[in-house]
């Protein structure tokens, strides 16, 4: 009973760990994309 | 010759749907409190007797057990068309009461953008509707979204459970059974849902200046519709309202998780994690991301409409971003965006065609098929230039390494014309009555990819049969066609068979 209720934190405690960097990489993905619009929307303005 | 369906099987399809409107009934009661606490009882008696149509045709499907209650691969397509019919019909109750539609045509038009996760809207006077009626908008996107069927198989998966699961529209089971798989789907859906409303809800309330209570309702109406790429919002003005980058940065991470496929999810939960990145889906999106924004922002500075860096990213960014993942959310009016033609329309209606990735809550073609088609087209290069007799075998990564066999080919091919002939029926219905070629195209290709993006033309006076049509539009472009063939399918048999 132990050692199943032991496997399941661990196995939540890796869960939360995958979420937690799973937002930092939603988050890093937005952030390139927007430093991406930003240099073609600088070199859009530039051209035009 | 068809075999016309017996008694037997209209039980069988009859109990599962028995079990999903129960459920469908169950969820129904989220409403009605938010109802009872905010004091609106109009509204309260409008989903009482919703919450009790539902319970009533889901006691009457219970009510006649099949010999054998295991859904077959035709069964269990049926009863998801039919899920997606009836669900809007019954959910559109509360909308016909409420006194913000003009008719039920137009409530059934809400209630079926919403289920669907389009976000294009028939409301009128949304500003000023019940906070428990615009809650039970946002709830439809959440239910859509997720797949009522998914929380249908949480709670009781019987046998066949995996023909529902594919029905939605969802391509790869991440878990070796369907349930398991049904409740990680709700268990990503749901840990995004506390950080997304508490992440909204503080910037609303530190940032916007709202209340803490007005705060939390606009996070948790962003939330639903941005997570499950709606698009509804609380307000007229979609995002506009807000007039917040900080805002509408939240709202895009937001939106690009909920186009990401739960296959990715779990690969960042539990791993491999270096899988996120040797996914043809991944490398697809950004590639097609990247192409469409390039498209649109070069298109939006020939036309001089934005003339400053910041207006051009932020405008340009947040549309095609809303546009590529499906969602729908607006933060220049319609009438604005009726006015970027060329290149920009271009971009952003390329972007709605395309959609976000396979089993997720986005609509359109989505990326996996793309890259799909993009390898076969390369492949079959090759071929030519080869000698004769060469063999050429073309791998992808979708969790795991997978051969391109030319059935898997040709099925992406067929999906993807599917939806191209769906587009230009609903821009054929619109050029009829006489919009003009560029707004016919951008609406149907919004309500047939699930986008919700409007350049105006959804709107209360426009033609009934545009209605019915972008309708159709919405249920089969979400269903990706499958569901929508059987059902058709099985009534011509019935009618037909022998």
């Amino acid at each position: 009973m132990r050692s199943r209720d032991g496997a399941r934190l661990r196995r939540w405690s890796g869960d939360l760990g995958g979420a937690v960097l799973a937002f930092v990489l939603e988050v890093g993905i937005v952030i390139g994309l927007v430093v991406a619009a930003l240099v073609v929307a600088a070199l859009v303005i530039a051209a035009t | 010759m068809l075999i016309r369906p017996e008694r037997e099987d209209f039980r069988i399809v009859g109990f599962a749907l028995g079990r999903i409107f129960t459920v469908v009934a169950a969820a129904s009661c989220l409403p009605l409190v938010w109802a009872v606490l905010g004091r609106e009882w109009h509204p309260f008696a409008s989903f009482l007797l919703m919450i009790g149509v539902f319970a009533f045709l889901g006691q009457l499907g219970l009510r006649y057990r099949p010999a054998n209650e295991r859904l077959d691969w035709s069964h269990g397509m049926v009863v998801v068309a039919l899920t997606w019919l009836v669900v809007p019909a019954i959910g559109s109750i509360p909308f016909i009461f409420s006194g913000h539609y003009g008719g039920p045509v137009d409530a059934a038009f809400d209630a079926m953008s919403g289920l669907s996760t389009t976000g294009l809207a028939l409301v009128q006077d949304l500003d000023h509707m019940a906070p428990s009626l615009n809650f039970w908008r946002h709830l439809l996107h959440f239910l859509g979204g997720q797949g009522i069927i998914i929380a249908a198989l949480v709670l009781f998966a019987g046998g066949g459970g995996l023909t529902l699961y594919y029905g939605e529209a969802r391509d790869d089971r991440i878990l070796p059974s369907v349930r398991s798989t049904a409740r990680f789907i709700w268990a990503v859906a749901l840990v995004h849902l506390v950080a997304g409303v508490v992440v909204l809800g503080v910037i609303a309330h530190q940032v916007l200046g709202f209340e803490w209570k007005r705060a939390f309702f606009h996070g948790l109406m962003i939330f639903f519709a941005g997570f499950d790429t709606g698009g509804f919002a609380p307000q007229s003005t979609s995002l506009g309202y807000y007039h917040s980058a900080i805002f509408e940065f939240a709202t895009t991470v937001i939106m690009v998780a909920g186009a990401m496929s739960f296959g990715l999810h779990y690969a960042l939960w539990r791993g491999p994690r270096r899988s996120l990145f040797k996914n043809l889906e991944t490398r697809m999106i950004l590639a097609t991301v990247a192409g469409t924004m390039l498209l649109t922002m070069i298109g939006l500075g020939v036309a001089g409409i934005y003339t400053s860096v910041p207006g051009l990213t932020r405008q340009g960014f947040f549309q095609v971003m809303s546009a590529h993942t499906g969602t729908g959310f607006a933060t220049v009016p319609s009438t604005e965006l009726a006015t970027w033609g060329g290149l920009a329309f271009a971009g952003i209606v390329v972007a709605m065609a395309l959609g976000g990735m396979a089993s997720s809550t986005a609509g359109g073609i989505k990326a996996l098929r793309v890259g799909l088609i993009v390898k076969s087209v390369v492949a079959q290069t090759k071929q030519l230039l080869l000698p004769e007799g060469a063999v050429v075998s073309t791998q992808y990564f979708q969790s795991g390494r997978k051969r391109l066999t030319p059935e898997l080919a040709q099925s992406a091919m067929t999906i993807a014309l599917l939806y191209v002939a769906l587009f230009l029926l609903g821009a054929g219905v619109a050029l009829g009555y006489g919009y003009g070629f560029q707004e016919a195209i951008f609406e149907s290709v919004s309500a047939g990819a699930s986008v919700g993006l409007s350049v105006g033309v959804t709107e209360p006076a426009m033609p009934m049969l545009m209605k019915l049509t972008y309708m159709v539009q919405m249920w089969a472009g979400r269903l990706e066609f499958v569901a929508v063939f059987a059902l058709l399918g099985f009534i011509y048999a019935w009618v037909r068979g022998k």
